[in-house]
């Protein structure tokens, strides 16, 4: 096979495999009709878990700047609608790193 | 409404107004304006990653039609990214499957939580919706589904930023980033903003801020220790962990 053909046939194959995460959860619990309690709330802390999980370590651990700006932010998430709110983050963290922190 | 409704109802009382009035002969057109209110922040948020999307693939030797295709079959922005870093020939196939598997494993349990509230909706409906859950979108869905999803919400906040995410991959493709580097504006923490303030909408709910906790921990440990994408699995893991542990009947606090 040609490189333009191997580009299609991983990106045919990456796109199955992709699908095939986000049906296989499905799939697995729609075959449960009644959850117990546990799994319930596991799965009612999905998004809360993931998207921690997803911002921690740029708000945590990846600088000065970035740190100070996510507290600037969830000061801002709490006191302003969201649009407000990304502006604040978006001004923050430029400055900051403007500033070189 | 069976034991399992009653049962969310009284863990969101703020919202049993909102779930009683998704009952049939709700108008569409107040779920599809809370939709777009919703999602169209982190719509213009995304424009320029789909624009670099497009970029890095062209740079990287991608065809027009390959670059779109991606998008368009994968929908995973960071997956993306992570498999364009590993583009070159002859293809390593196996590496590029295995950190895509690795960063999207996450969906796994989005497919799993919104799969909960679709059952009202046609297989076709069913299979499509859960083909595009994302992040956003995801946290959204939890937030204002209900037991019932609206499939008109879902749409509204589905489909713009699939297009949004395909037509800017195509537009970067040829005109290059008009924004070379997205985090020189701070648009990369912006997306960051959208979820600190996504999660914080989620505060209300019992034990939210242990599941926050114990996901941050074994985040912020993984990717020091390991190094990325598996910080988002781990995170994943101890904070569902925690929620299952501390899990009380009938709305009970933790």
């Amino acid at each position: 096979m040609n490189a333009d053909t191997m580009n299609m046939v991983l990106i045919v194959l990456l796109g199955v495999v992709t699908y095939g995460l986000r049906v296989s959860g499905y799939l697995v619990l729609a075959r449960i009709s009644r959850l117990n309690l546990r799994v319930e709330a596991a799965l009612d802390a999905v998004p809360v878990a993931v998207i921690t999980a997803l911002v921690a370590p740029v708000a945590l651990v990846t600088g000065a700047a970035e740190s100070i700006a996510a507290m600037v932010t969830v000061v801002a998430a709490f006191k302003l609608p969201i649009l407000p709110t990304l502006v604040v983050a978006a001004v923050a963290v430029t400055v900051l790193r403007a500033v070189g922190l | 409404m069976n034991a399992t409704a009653q049962r969310r109802l009284n863990k969101f009382p703020a919202m049993q107004d909102r779930i009683a009035s998704t009952e049939p002969g709700r108008a569409w057109r107040q779920d599809v304006t809370q939709g777009l209110l919703d999602i169209w922040p982190i719509v213009v948020a995304t424009i320029p990653f789909g624009m670099v999307f497009g970029t890095v693939a062209s740079a990287q030797g991608l065809s027009f039609t390959d670059s779109v295709l991606m998008s368009a079959l994968m929908f995973a922005g960071l997956a993306q990214f992570t498999a364009l870093e590993l583009w070159v020939h002859p293809l390593p196939f196996v590496a590029i499957v295995l950190s895509v598997l690795a960063v999207n494993l996450r969906l796994v349990l989005y497919g799993a939580a919104m799969g909960r509230r679709i059952g009202h909706w046609s297989a076709p409906a069913r299979y499509a919706g859960i083909s595009v859950i994302t992040d956003p979108t995801i946290a959204l869905v939890e937030l204002r589904g209900g037991q019932r999803l609206s499939g008109a919400y879902y749409a509204a906040v589905a489909l713009p930023i699939y297009l949004n995410w395909v037509v800017m991959t195509g537009i970067g493709y040829f005109v290059g980033s008009l924004i070379d580097d997205p985090q020189a504006i701070g648009l990369d923490f912006v997306v960051l903003a959208y979820f600190v303030h996504v999660l914080l909408a989620f505060r209300g709910r019992p034990g939210a801020i242990w599941v926050i906790l114990a996901s941050a921990a074994a985040s912020v440990a993984t990717y020091l220790a390991v190094g990325s994408p598996w910080h988002f699995a781990s995170g994943a893991a101890a904070g569902i962990a925690i929620a299952a542990a501390t899990a009380k009947p009938d709305g009970a606090t933790s």
